[in-house]
């Protein structure tokens, strides 16, 4: 392969360029956050962003009511749509309107089972649609036989695509909520 | 008012004696803007503060929906308790514990729909008992539910028209269908067996339309769609940017306006800002600050809002978890070059105050 030199050459500069600015941006712009926040909500319409929130605010109703047999939860999703729960095991990943409808199937559901509560939504445009994070604090509420408490929580980190049929999740993947840094002056659960 | 609905009450009697037409006239569905969507969520979001303070002896919580309208508490007694009017409603949010910075009903994903002559809605409720000063200790989820809305616009805004509460209960497992991987059903098929349907009953809205074609730009001050949604994402950053804390509180500190406060304890300015972020527990997959009902509204010189927080410890490896802290943030936005920022912001433990009666 001839072209094998150049391309290498034109690969090493662009990672070197890469790297140059990744060292040379912060120094330059005084406010980072503030520039990239600008520029990714202003690729969405207000519209966008609302439908993209109805989309998370419906998986939380589909998920809970288990609506059509679970499929009402999978239909938020792209034919190729994928879910990965970080926390099942080594992490497993959901692909496909069979396999998501199972995620809402199972277990107690129905209308008037509220359990994923879910906040702190965060939208941002990206080169193919959207991306986001959203909090959920999964709560035990009016459940046969167990006190009302919180059960688990964590985020969602999701990636959207806009569809004839509206907004749909493209991958959204699901971390359980963890520490890492708990500093001594900050008081500790119990204490 | 009253001729138009005579004349509507006319032409359904006209429309029914015809005999040639079996169409039964309905109102119109609207279709709903960005501003729409905006001020329907600010309408759910203020009424947890009207119900939880008891502002106004109950009346900020009464004056939140339309002449005539009713809320349906489906859990109290063995029928349900329908309240009607101003005076019934208003005594709802009254007696029992409430206070300025009382906070109890945390709003979740509410869903709008547009419907003939407004809109529809349903949200999640959690209830929180948050222990007095926002202590964890004493705090616990109380119970929570879901309400099923019915939205109108009025010269004033929109309103809720009939707003239903239902107790969150055990459901049953879900049966995958008959011959699930052959036929799946697309999603408008008629569902499978489920419990009992809250939403069965939607009142109806035929005498909405007067107020919905009267309806004047319901726009509070000068925010556009544009301003809500940029500072609903300022607020939605600030946990990431608080529990995560990627970069010894930068993107914390960049939040704020370089010259913001925020209480308690009272921090000034970015770099003391960013110091406060990376004293809190902080981790890349941290999850702790749960912020909901938030309410934005347009001021001299920028916008205010307000917030319910719980701060929520997670348990680790299934771990029991419990509640840290909890009651409401009070913010002073500003709009810079950069965007929309925390020029103050202010944060109050829950606490009852003097009962209302």
């Amino acid at each position: 392969m001839t072209s094998g030199r150049p391309l290498t050459t034109a690969l090493g500069c662009a990672i070197l360029t890469m790297l140059a600015l990744t060292v040379l941006l912060p120094a330059q712009q005084r406010d980072p956050i503030a520039a990239r926040a600008s520029v990714s909500i202003s690729a969405l319409t207000a519209l966008d962003t609302i439908e993209i929130q109805q989309l998370v605010r419906k998986s939380a109703w589909a998920l809970d009511s288990g609506d059509n047999y679970g499929y009402a939860y999978a239909d938020l999703f792209t034919p190729d749509g994928t879910f990965v729960g970080t926390n099942q095991g080594e992490g497993r990943t959901y692909q496909g309107r069979d396999q998501l409808a199972t995620l809402a199937r199972g277990g107690t559901r129905g209308h008037t089972v509220q359990s994923h509560l879910t906040m702190n939504h965060v939208v941002k445009g990206s080169a193919d649609g959207a991306t986001g994070r959203a909090y959920v604090v999964v709560v035990d509420v009016g459940v046969v036989g167990k006190p009302n408490k919180v059960n688990h929580g964590g985020y969602y980190d999701d990636e959207y695509q806009k569809t004839p049929q509206g907004w749909r999740f493209k991958r959204r993947t699901f971390y359980e909520s963890k520490v890492d840094v708990w500093p001594a002056s900050s008081p500790r659960p119990g204490q | 008012m009253r001729k138009a609905f005579a004349t509507a009450v006319l032409s359904v009697l006209l429309v029914g004696f015809s005999g040639t037409s079996a169409q039964q006239p309905t109102s119109p569905t609207p279709v709903l803007t960005a501003l729409d969507y905006l001020e329907i969520e600010q309408l759910v979001y203020r009424y947890g503060y009207a119900l939880d303070t008891g502002a106004d002896n109950g009346f900020a919580y009464a004056d939140l929906y339309a002449e005539d309208a009713t809320f349906t508490g489906t859990n109290q007694g063995p029928s349900g308790r329908t309240y009607q009017g101003r005076e019934r409603l208003a005594a709802l949010a009254r007696g029992g514990k409430r206070g300025p910075n009382f906070m109890s009903h945390w709003v979740t994903n509410v869903v709008i729909e547009p419907a003939p002559g407004g809109a529809i809605g349903k949200t999640y409720v959690g209830i929180f008992d948050i222990g007095n000063g926002g202590n964890g200790a004493k705090s616990r989820v109380d119970h929570g539910g879901l309400y099923n809305d019915v939205y109108v616009k009025t010269p004033q805004g929109w309103r809720f028209k009939s707003r239903s509460y239902f107790e969150s209960t055990s459901g049953a497992p879900v049966q995958p269908p008959p011959a699930m991987l052959t036929t799946p059903r697309p999603l408008s098929a008629s569902p499978g067996p489920r419990s009992p349907n809250p939403e069965s009953r939607i009142p109806s809205l035929d005498d909405a339309r007067d107020a919905l074609s009267d309806s004047r730009r319901a726009n509070p001050g000068t925010l556009s769609a544009e301003d809500y949604i940029e500072i609903q994402q300022l607020v939605a950053r600030y946990p990431y940017a608080l529990d995560q804390n990627p970069d010894d509180g930068l993107s914390y500190a960049n939040l704020f306006t370089p010259e913001a406060v925020f209480r308690q304890p009272r921090t000034e300015g970015r770099q003391n800002l960013a110091t406060m972020a990376s004293r809190a527990p902080h981790g890349a997959k941290y999850t702790r600050h749960f912020l909901a009902n938030h309410v934005i509204e347009a001021a001299t010189d920028g916008a205010v809002g307000k917030q319910y927080l719980v701060a929520v410890d997670i348990g680790e490896s299934g771990q029991p978890s419990s509640i840290f802290l909890g009651g409401h943030y009070e913010d002073v936005y500003a709009k810079t070059p950069e965007g929309w920022r925390f020029k103050t912001r202010t944060f109050i433990a829950s606490a009852t105050g003097t009962e209302t009666k």
